[in-house]
């Protein structure tokens, strides 16, 4: 049999150990999310960056809405052809639906002196200022060519700032 | 129990217990800092930067992918680039991927392994664009 004092050191040391292995606990996982938060930093990727290089289609290839000369086939980057500058062109050109699209970016574009403006499937009016991407344009309305700006408004995915 | 057997008990205990807290914190750190994974998520990345680049151009492309992914395991599929190691399964959560979204007449293909280097090409054929990811 134990001593009385024998008997306090134990219960003693069982509640120094239950608290110290809550602190443990807290430790380690506070300890997970700094290396977690530290590995954040080292990948991430600047918002406007990603968001610049998927818009870079938009004005220059004839899948999106570039002019492309229907007998020589020459794409001319920088060139918008009106007649394809609808969502259904858009929809060809940058679709996010199959994902859901709300993780991802999304699009606004406008043009400027034009007024036309079209979305993405899953836009939802949520752009964000500091992202907003502007390219100088020529439009191309059937025999006319004019100057416009194309507005590319980002909205970055839905929850975060 | 005597008061001797009781005390190295609680000493063996308090031993087994730092032991543990020791390996559970450096797991913890390997496996959410490890070098490795930062590799994958970065170069994943850049694939992803270079495929949306690609299909921001007009004409037919190369480009080289600039450091040395020996060890690496790459798959381009529809919408998506996984990188791996050999050995890696894809249900431990060791895959990396990232999604990218192309036009719909664009179509990617490839896979790399034992590799140094790897090559993106782009080349328009008749009505569709291929994206291939290929060793170089």
């Amino acid at each position: 049999m134990l001593d009385k004092k024998a008997q306090f050191d134990v219960a003693r040391k069982t509640i120094y150990w239950m608290l110290a292995g809550i602190m443990i606990t807290i430790v380690v996982f506070a300890f997970a999310m700094i290396i977690g938060s530290y590995k954040g930093s080292l990948t991430k990727v600047p918002a406007n960056l990603k968001s610049e290089l998927i818009s870079l289609r938009f004005a220059n290839a004839p899948e999106c809405f570039a002019y492309q000369d229907n007998t020589s086939k020459v794409v001319f980057p920088g060139i918008i052809d009106l007649k394809k500058f609808n969502e259904n062109t858009l929809k060809e050109c940058y679709s996010t639906a199959g994902i859901g699209g709300i993780k991802v970016f999304n699009f606004r574009l406008k043009l400027q002196q034009q007024g036309t403006e079209i979305f993405t499937d899953k836009y939802y009016h949520l752009d964000q200022g500091d992202l907003t991407i502007y390219k100088e344009v020529l439009v191309k309305d059937g025999d006319n060519l004019e100057k416009d700006q194309l507005a590319i408004y980002v909205q970055e995915r839905i929850g975060e700032k | 129990m005597n008061k001797k057997a009781v005390g190295t008990l609680m000493m063996l205990f308090e031993v087994l217990a730092v032991l543990a807290v020791a390996y559970i914190t450096i797991t913890v750190g390997q496996v959410y800092g490890s070098s490795d994974t930062v590799f994958k998520i970065n170069t994943a990345e850049e694939v992803r930067m270079m495929i949306d680049t690609l299909a921001g151009i007009p004409g037919d492309a190369i480009v080289k992918f600039p450091y040395n992914v020996s060890g690496y395991i790459f798959i381009l599929e529809p919408g998506a680039i996984n990188i791996f190691k050999d050995g890696e399964k894809q249900s431990s959560g060791k895959w990396v991927t990232r999604r990218f979204f192309l036009p719909l007449n664009y179509g990617v293909e490839g896979t790399l392994k034992d590799s140094d280097y790897f090559c993106l090409e782009k080349e328009r054929l008749q009505k569709q664009v291929k994206i291939r990811l290929m060793s170089c």
